[in-house]
């Protein structure tokens, strides 16, 4: 028994073995491909990554997120990405199901204040099978009144999660204030919206914003001959109707407040940051991100970044700190998040912008300089691992400058900073408009007139 | 060969038009809709029928239900006639026919 058991393990350490080798032999004819793009005659960006993956993704983007809501129809867009898999005129929401699952894909819907995104992964072999679907889904939608009411529950659902996340709500408010209209548009539908998004609402919203000219389709894992042939024969749907709204961002600046009834206070403070156009100003902030601190580098671990160590100082509680940075096509926002305990709220803030003054008079040391320079290169190598982060990071430059940008270059880029370009960032944000919002226990938390 | 077929539609329509007036409901202000037996499909393609157009169709039938229970019929020139009558129902009732007989072929899978 015991021989023939050894036998068998032996047997298939051996079949391992020539499996392995044969692997070898086809991994060494597979060449590392860089991303190609082709713009189709009705102005649909196409990309393509042929990662040799088994799974395939397809990423639809089109430039039609929250900021391009108005105040008659806010929270379309979350209507919409709520809206992901209903009937089109081809299929049915049953029928997209069904299919999908029996192609082992996965869709899902998201959005950013900028683009509804739609994500496809579907095992390579089904991936011809499974467009035709992706295709109805994102070109084709009817929006049936009965099939938004049943769907209507779900975002109830959302907002249910969004009122309890502190965080979000940071988030949210933050950009609300800075912004009023266009960026500060939120993710999330106001509760008294939900139910009022009708079909006619969510197709005017398709109609002006889901248009080929606006949109950009990413694919890894597929050929770049197979995805445009996809593309440019099921993607004609897509109509072009009412005009686009194409108003630019402004940094007003201001504040929000929400008490609630959580243990702890969140708080943010940002000043406008930088727009993705300006290469040189995003790679500066990011480094000033990274110094002031983005999150734990390691699981669990402690920051010893500049902004946490300050904030040590005059803590009196556990409490934690990171930089907010986030660029859009026209603006974008930057400064810092607090959460702490209510009665330390005022000196926790006091000691943050005192942190940021203070960097933007002094700059930074070389070896600091090199610290986050490091650190910024690992985190944008890391980013392009993520399947989803890079097939949307590719997208949005696809829609917005019809061209890539190599991960050399951008290596590059951020070599090329000078702590002389962090200062510079730091001291405008210490000199321009501020927004802040907090969320929580408020008692001890200033107003932003208090901290300037 | 298109005139037979045209003179077949005709007579189609002839025939139609006496047996919507026959049929009787008509005098009730009643539409070939709201006669239909209410089955689960019917059911479904009610449930779907845009706010204003389930209005008219429950006014229509309420009416109907108080003239019946009074033996009595509209005044002529209220009757719903072959031509005016509309096929409201139909396009949610073709939709929900089709989606079960999509649900029930995945399910014979």
């Amino acid at each position: 028994m015991r021989s023939s058991a050894s036998a068998i393990g032996r047997r298939l350490y051996a079949a391992q073995a020539a499996a392995a080798q044969k692997t070898e032999a086809v991994q060494a004819s597979l060449q590392k491909e860089q991303p190609k793009i082709s713009k189709l005659a009705n102005g649909i960006q196409v990309v393509s990554v042929e990662n040799f993956s088994p799974v395939s993704k397809v990423v639809v983007v089109y430039n039609a997120g929250a900021r391009f809501e108005s105040s008659q129809n806010l929270g379309v867009t979350h209507a919409l990405r709520n809206a992901g898999a209903l009937a089109t005129k081809d299929t049915s929401f049953f029928g997209n199901v069904r299919n999908l699952e029996s192609f082992g894909a996965s869709l899902s819907a998201t959005g950013t204040r900028e683009h509804l995104i739609y994500t496809l992964d579907v095992l390579r072999n089904n991936f011809d099978a499974a467009m035709p679907f992706l295709a109805s889904v994102v070109t084709a939608p009817v929006f049936n009144q009965w099939e938004l009411d049943a769907a209507a529950n779900r975002l109830k659902v959302n907002l249910a999660h969004y009122e309890q996340s502190a965080c979000m709500r940071v988030m949210e408010t933050v950009h609300a204030a800075a912004y009023r209209d266009t960026l500060g548009r939120s993710l999330y539908s106001p509760a008294y919206m939900v139910g009022r998004h009708d079909a006619a609402a969510m197709a005017d919203h398709w109609g002006r914003y889901c248009t080929p000219g606006r949109l950009a389709v990413v694919g890894l894992g597929v050929s770049h001959a197979s995805l445009i042939d996809h593309v440019s024969h099921r993607f004609t749907a897509a109509a072009g109707g009412a005009s686009a709204d194409a108003t630019t961002a402004r940094f007003g600046g201001g504040e929000i407040r929400e008490l609630t009834g959580a243990p702890l206070a969140h708080a943010a403070v940002v000043a406008e940051g930088a727009a993705v156009t300006s290469a040189r100003d995003v790679v500066a902030l990011a480094l000033l991100q990274k110094l002031l601190g983005a999150g734990p580098t390691i699981k669990y671990g402690a920051t010893a970044t500049t902004l946490t160590s300050s904030l040590a100082k005059v803590a009196t509680g556990p409490f934690a700190a990171s930089a907010v940075n986030a660029s859009y096509t026209d603006s974008g926002v930057f400064g810092f998040y607090v959460v702490g305990q209510p009665a330390d709220m005022a000196a926790l803030l006091r000691a943050g912008m005192e942190e940021v003054r203070s960097l933007a008079k002094n700059g930074v040391t070389d070896q600091q300089l090199q610290q986050v320079k490091q650190q910024l290169a690992a985190a944008v190598l890391m980013e392009e691992e993520d399947a989803n982060e890079y097939a949307i990071c590719l997208a949005t430059q696809a829609l917005h400058s019809g061209d890539l940008i190599s991960s050399n270059d951008v290596l590059a880029a951020i070599a090329a900073a000078t702590a002389a370009d962090v200062a510079a960032a730091a001291k405008r944000i210490v000199t321009g408009k501020l927004a802040m919002s907090a969320v929580g226990d408020l008692r001890n938390t200033p107003y932003l007139d208090e901290l300037v | 060969m298109a005139v037979s077929s045209a003179g077949r539609s005709a007579l189609r329509t002839m025939l139609g038009r006496w047996a919507y007036s026959f049929s009787g409901f008509n005098q009730l202000g009643l539409m070939h809709d709201d006669c239909l037996r209410e089955t689960d499909e019917v059911k479904e393609a009610v449930r779907r029928l845009p706010d204003h157009v389930y209005d008219e169709r429950m006014f229509r039938i309420s009416r109907a239900l108080y003239l019946s229970m009074k033996k009595d019929i509209l005044p002529k020139e209220e009757w719903t006639t072959y031509d005016n009558d509309v096929k409201y129902l139909r396009p949610y009732l073709e939709g929900v026919i089709q989606e079960n007989s999509e649900k029930s072929l995945w399910n014979s899978k």
